[in-house]
């Protein structure tokens, strides 16, 4: 198990490199220069332009700039954005609390929900709750997060005034957000522990099980539900990473300062440190996740071992 | 450092998109006809909420962007002025276009050359930090918006051909021009001209845009990125303008600028309570909230350059006048801002707004909606009613390229409109509605016939950034229109200090743009801000309708 760890985590090595150097170079491939989306439409003249470049340090050579990022990187300096001047790091690490948050109460919800609806439909096959909890969990993945999320606000925040419009931190804040950015997850998740559990409740063994007269819900939660859940699991691991990086509408509705709209803005604008340093800190989350699924097989199916 | 002023100024903000948008993009355009009027209250240059001093309490503002940097130096984000006008001081105060009172400075002069202005500071002004406010503050200020390290956006613009200064004593600067410079007096009165504190600047070096130091009548307390910007009371605030209706510190005790990108959710916040100000209310919901008991709207027209198309004169076939001219009689105003803008609008006739110092009203006389007559002269330049409706000359269609954001809620409903206005005379639209990136590289080079502008601007001179030809090659003029009589004007404009000269000189250039068709104008800006009745008074919105003025503000009616 322990060499299992160290080896993944030393492939996470060059994950990170080749990440960060595809973005770095798709990022030169985009059309348009930073130092004149900088100016945008102020009038400037190429000697300006060439002044602006050169402070930002845009005329060295690709590799020489890469280099410069790469070095200051492994000694935990991401630069200063092209934007805003600051601290790349602080730009990350303000925003990133906010993001987890969010993604974690997001995914909490999804489970319960998805977890509960899948349930109920798999056992109740065929009747009104499966219809129901299948037409709940088609809503789920149709409706835009964008019109849930101000249906919500108009909703809560306006009408019956229970929570804000917008989110900072907080638990109160975080109660919209979360229930909009959860239910497409959680309606995934319903569709796909439905179908894992019909599968799993045709097998032989639970026949026997409930053959020697074990009672229903021992059935279904010790023998049943364990088998599973394996690509429940590792759906969620995929819809987690999604959930950070993917929250950009969720964000901008409920004026939530995160790393998706922190990525999406610096892309347009062509922010190279700032891009760089989210896309790093978000492609180590995506690494960490996976591992973590791929560690939780082995504890969920002692059948598979990572020797 | 810099060329001749011409390619380097630009006074304007930034028009936007997603991310890094000027209010222009969210607001959706939002017009006003009379409605300033119906507003009550409105009248004056400076337009005021009921006012009733109430000392204390928080006072919440709905912003719309995220934004670059708190710095006024740096910024190019019109929502960073109004935050900065609260932190900052500007050396004088425009309290209508063209009128100018005291701020920081308590007199000023001009030389007759316009090329030179002394400026008289007024004492015992202390900055957030203790630190004195004298004339070395503020050439401090002024040599660090030159300085390229400082990649300083808007300012940059403003400051124009910018010599150096001279402190005779602690309390005179004398600031010196390469070339007359008339529109400086409106630049300083801009918050991204007001003087930092250099001790600050020196202490917080590249972190100054986080934490601001000036001499207004708020301090920063706290700034989250993307989030809040939170001031608190400065309680040393003895030096108010003469445009406000009381002295000493502000009523409010903190004012919070909240950061809500989306317009349903600022909306949303002012109505649940949790605002108690917002900006760029969304022109959907304006008759909604002018039937609303519990919501007060507050709006008036920018000063400026309003929304409208630039015509590439140098490419074929709009390097003909009577195409051009085709273009403005071709086009139904009052339709377009129904279509685009809800119907709130007012159709502009000049390429400067209504509201702007030097506007001519005589410029509503020169075009009308006819598209007969728009017909008759594209008859005139050979170009005949061919197969598809699409006019032809010499076997060639007569097509135009248009080129746009397609980021742009605005842009992209004015080119669809015109695509099928244009249509009805003959002439077709290609639509290029590109990224940002995209878009900037296409109209830089000159690839299109039209494009569209709006500029924000205190000052006429904006008609330098839109017709002279310094800015013709790949810069703002994107008409690329060169005429060297119009460069005389702009110039002989922008020296002349005595206002009746000066208007005329407007007037000259107004009519001669429209004559030759170089742009066509299509409507006129305006700004809507609502507050909650009842719970906020002393809200004043300046007389650019770009700024609310908070150091009157109180809770409570």
């Amino acid at each position: 198990m322990l060499k299992y760890l160290r080896t993944r985590l030393l492939l996470a090595v060059p994950t990170v490199v080749l990440t960060s150097a595809i973005v770095f170079m798709m990022l030169f491939l985009i059309p348009g220069d930073p130092a004149s989306i900088y100016i945008g439409e102020q009038t400037a003249t190429p000697q300006r332009l060439t002044e602006i470049r050169h402070v930002m340090g845009l005329d060295r050579p690709l590799y020489v700039q890469y280099a410069d990022f790469a070095w200051k990187a492994l000694h935990g300096d991401l630069g200063r954005s092209l934007q805003t001047n600051r601290p790349v790091t602080a730009e990350v690490a303000t925003r990133f609390p906010n993001t987890l948050a969010l993604a974690l109460a997001a995914m909490a919800l999804a489970a319960v929900l998805g977890f509960g609806l899948g349930l109920v439909s798999a056992l109740n096959r065929n009747s009104v709750f499966d219809s129901l909890s299948m037409m709940v969990a088609l809503f789920g993945v149709s409706v835009p997060v964008f019109w849930l999320a101000l249906l919500l606000i108009m909703l809560f925040a306006v009408r019956l005034e229970w929570l804000p419009a917008t989110s900072q931190s907080g638990l109160r804040d975080l109660v919209l957000p979360t229930v909009s950015l959860a239910l497409l997850s959680a309606a995934t998740l319903a569709r796909l522990v439905r179908s894992s559990m019909l599968e799993i409740l045709r097998l032989d063994y639970l026949t026997t099980a409930r053959a020697k007269g074990l009672r229903g819900i021992a059935v279904v939660f010790r023998h049943a539900l364990p088998n599973a859940v394996i690509p429940v699991i590792t759906a969620m691991g995929l819809q987690f990473g999604s959930l950070l990086s993917g929250a950009v509408i969720t964000e901008t509705v409920f004026a939530r300062p995160g790393l998706g709209k922190l990525v999406v803005d610096s892309i347009q604008n062509k922010d190279l440190p700032t891009v760089q340093g989210v896309v790093l800190v978000l492609a180590l989350i995506y690494i960490g996740m996976n591992l973590l699924v791929d560690i939780s097989y082995a504890f969920i199916d002692p059948r598979i071992r990572f020797e | 450092m810099t060329g001749p002023r011409g390619e380097a100024r630009r006074r304007g903000q930034r028009r936007g998109t997603n991310g890094r948008l000027t209010r222009r993009t969210v607001l959706g355009g939002a017009f006003g006809v009379a409605a300033a009027v119906a507003l009550g209250g409105l009248a004056g240059p400076i337009r005021r909420a009921a006012a009733a001093a109430q000392n204390g309490g928080e006072l919440f503002y709905g912003l719309t962007n995220r934004f670059d940097t708190l710095d006024p130096n740096v910024t190019t984000f019109t929502d960073v002025g109004r935050i900065a006008y609260h932190i900052f001081d500007p050396l004088i105060w425009e309290s209508k276009a063209g009128t100018f009172v005291p701020g920081l400075a308590e007199r000023w002069e001009i030389n007759a050359a316009a090329d030179q202005y002394t400026f008289h500071l007024r004492r015992g002004v202390r900055f957030h930090d203790g630190a004195p406010f004298d004339a070395e503050a503020v050439k401090f200020t002024f040599d660090r918006i030159v300085d390229p390290a400082l990649k300083s956006q808007s300012a940059f613009s403003f400051i124009g051909p910018y010599a150096g200064s001279t402190v005779p004593d602690p309390y005179t600067i004398v600031v010196k021009f390469k070339e007359p410079y008339a529109p400086f007096l409106s630049s300083v009165a801009q918050s991204v001209m007001a003087p930092v504190s250099p001790a600050a600047v020196k202490k917080f070096g590249n972190d100054f845009g986080t934490h601001p130091v000036g001499t207004g009548p708020f301090k920063l307390d706290s700034y989250t990125t993307d989030s809040v910007v939170r001031l608190v009371r400065n309680p040393d605030y003895r030096w108010a303008p003469s445009l406000f209706k009381h002295q000493g510190p502000p009523h409010l005790e903190a004012l919070s600028f909240r950061i809500i990108p989306e317009a349903s959710t600022r909306l949303a916040a002012l109505r649940s309570g949790e605002m108690h100000v917002i900006q760029d209310v969304p022109t959907q919901e304006y008759a909604n909230l002018k039937r609303d008991a519990g919501v007060q709207l507050l709006q008036g027209e920018l000063a400026g350059s309003g929304w409208t198309m630039m015509i590439n004169v140098t490419r074929t076939p709009t390097d003909d006048v009577r195409v051009r001219q085709a273009l403005e009689w071709g086009v139904d105003k009052a339709a377009m801002i129904k279509v685009a803008w809800q119907g709130l609008g007012t159709p502009a006739s000049s390429v400067l707004t209504s509201a702007t110092f030097g506007f001519d009203p005589t410029t509503r006389n020169v075009y009308r909606y006819d598209p007969k007559k728009a017909g008759a002269l594209l008859d005139e330049a050979g170009w005949k009613a061919g197969a598809g409706g699409v006019r032809q000359k010499d076997g060639q269609d007569l097509a135009l390229d248009m080129y746009y954001r397609a980021d742009n809620t605005d842009f992209t409903a004015m080119a669809t409109f015109l695509q099928s206005v244009y249509a009805q005379i003959g002439i077709k639209i290609e639509l290029h509605g590109l990224s940002q990136a995209g878009y900037f590289s296409a109209v830089r080079a000159g690839k299109h016939h039209l494009q569209f502008w709006w500029e924000t601007d205190p000052d006429p001179d904006v008609v330098r950034i839109l017709l002279y030809s310094k800015n013709a090659d790949g810069g703002t003029n994107r008409n690329r229109y060169k005429n060297a009589e119009m460069d005389t004007l702009i110039d002989q404009a922008a020296a002349t200090t005595d206002s009746a000269k000066r208007r005329q000189l407007y007037s000259k250039i107004q009519m001669k743009a429209l004559r030759e068709a170089v742009m066509v104008p299509f409507a006129d800006p305006l700004n809507i801000f609502a507050y909650r009745k009842g719970k906020v008074s002393g809200v004043v919105l300046d007389w650019s309708a770009t700024n609310l003025l908070l150091y009157d503000a109180a809770l409570g009616g």
